[in-house]
């Protein structure tokens, strides 16, 4: 399923707003059948952002149990799987903050060198790469890059769920774009040791 | 595999890959939690009169019709209302520091605010050590304090619950950190079975390490010593793991328990931490 089809599933057309407004008046059993509509996609996206499965189920646990206490408050029932994506975000902020990467990173130097423009997605290396330059991007553009690239929602309804502008929405993922390639770069270099005490 | 274009290429495709399901276990953990979990009250008034039903505008208009007469009789009595009075019986300035409290703004973290905290009194934040030059001032949590500027900070809107560890996960707790590390203060009304700071810390000791599991253990040590924060005493519990260390004070001021924590993942030794979180705390100043 690409990006704009998970958009136009999971944003707009699957939480019945009948299911919302009996959970917004207290129906545990309503907001289970919720939890279970949305878990899936918001623990996906938890994932992207934090890049770890455990940290993950904690911001998505954390998320749908915030969200149940602060529901009476939702005014408007068809934006709820908005809403509980923005209590998602600031889950995974806190869970970034709170899981602060501290060991040492030690590269390994290339035997052959950087490596070679343009590899493509295909290479393991280029997706270790990645890997490593994107958890290097403060949470805040990932977690843009995240809901505009994985979700496929435009710049201006990640802005509306992020409750930012949409001009921040827009710097946020430019830097993304340009940490990612910041960090490459450097991760084609020789080696560095990180590491810095509360 | 640096421009833009194929980077961006690279990126989305890469951003697909991984797990698309979420675990059974964490959504159970989720559901069970929210068995025992009540509803927040919602309090809010109808923004517009026209969003309100018949009977809620009957009341409304009665009762702004009731406040309008009493105002009236109020200032229209002899001797009128002395106008200047409340800025003379304000308290008086303290001599040193010199940061007076004003209600904050609006935190804009927590999707819905509380409802409108009460505006605080004038106090002066304590002085901090030095570099520790941005002041905060929480009229949710009714507290000040200076920290240095080169942190961030993070308001939060919601006061917390009694008997609560904070929920992680946005607005029921202000947040100050230093790059990707830093620490959670908050303050709930205490509750009738917890009402004064033995019986509050012995319950948050207890509470705390069930909430967060990776602060205890194998390899785990505890230890408890008490301080005074703001002139008040305090309890200060510690987890020391060997990847994840957490100091977590604990504080009872104006019938709210507050809590003040440092929770970081590392090997960090408590003879390092203990000094900064001292230097965090040195400001730390209870609203009167």
């Amino acid at each position: 399923m690409s990006a704009a089809d998970r958009s136009r599933h999971h944003l707009r057309d699957e939480v019945d707003r009948d299911i919302v407004e009996r959970a917004r008046r207290g129906d545990r059993e309503a907001y289970a059948v919720l939890v279970h509509q949305v878990s899936d996609t918001l623990y996906a996206v938890a994932f992207r952002i934090l890049r770890d499965t455990g940290l993950a189920e904690d911001a998505l646990q954390n998320a749908l149990v915030l969200a149940w206490k602060r529901l009476p408050h939702l005014r408007e029932t068809d934006r709820f799987e908005a809403w509980v994506h923005r209590i998602l975000v600031h889950a995974c902020y806190d869970e970034s903050r709170r899981s602060r990467p501290w060991t040492a990173q030690v590269r390994e130097l290339p035997i052959d060198g950087p490596s070679a423009p343009d590899m493509g997605i295909e290479s393991i290396a280029t997706r270790d790469e990645l890997e490593h330059a994107f958890r290097r991007i403060p949470v805040e553009q990932r977690a843009v890059f995240v809901l505009h690239h994985y979700l496929g929602l435009p710049l201006v309804e990640v802005a509306g769920i992020l409750e930012i502008p949409a001009g921040t929405a827009r710097s946020r993922l430019h830097y993304a774009t340009a940490g990612l390639r910041d960090a490459l770069i450097a991760d084609s270099e020789p080696i560095v040791q990180e590491g810095r005490l509360a | 595999m640096t421009d833009d274009r194929s980077l961006e290429r690279a990126a989305r495709s890469w951003v697909e890959t991984g797990p698309t399901r979420a675990p059974e276990s964490a959504v159970d953990r989720a559901l069970l939690l929210i068995e025992t979990t009540p509803q927040e009250r919602d309090l809010r008034i109808p923004r517009r009169f026209t969003d309100m039903t018949l009977s809620a505008r009957l009341v409304a208009a009665a009762v702004i019709g009731v406040l309008v007469v009493g105002a009236a009789f109020y200032l229209l009595r002899p001797g009128g209302a002395d106008l200047g009075s409340a800025a003379a019986s304000s308290p008086t300035p303290q001599p040193t520091p010199t940061v007076v409290a004003s209600p904050s703004p609006t935190p804009t973290l927590a999707p819905t605010p509380s409802p409108t905290p009460t505006p605080l009194p004038s106090f002066a934040v304590r002085k901090g050590p030095a570099g520790y030059d941005q002041v905060h001032i929480s009229d949710v949590y009714r507290y000040g304090l200076r920290y240095p500027s080169t942190w961030t900070f993070d308001p939060g809107g919601l006061l917390n619950e009694s008997d609560a560890i904070p929920v992680v996960g946005g607005g029921w707790n202000d947040f100050y950190s230093e790059g990707n590390s830093g620490i959670y203060v908050t303050a709930g009304p205490l509750s009738t079975t917890r009402p004064d700071l033995a019986t509050f810390s012995v319950w948050v000791a207890a509470k705390f390490p069930a909430d967060y599991s990776q602060y205890t253990g194998a390899g785990c040590t505890q230890a408890t010593r008490n301080l005074t924060i703001g002139g008040e005493p305090a309890v200060e519990h510690d987890y020391l793991c060997p990847q994840h260390t957490a100091l977590w004070v604990v504080a009872v001021h104006g019938g709210l328990g507050y809590q003040v924590g440092w929770l970081d993942d590392g090997p960090f030794k408590l003879s390092d931490l203990r000094p900064k979180f001292d230097k965090f705390l040195q400001s730390f100043t209870f609203a009167p």
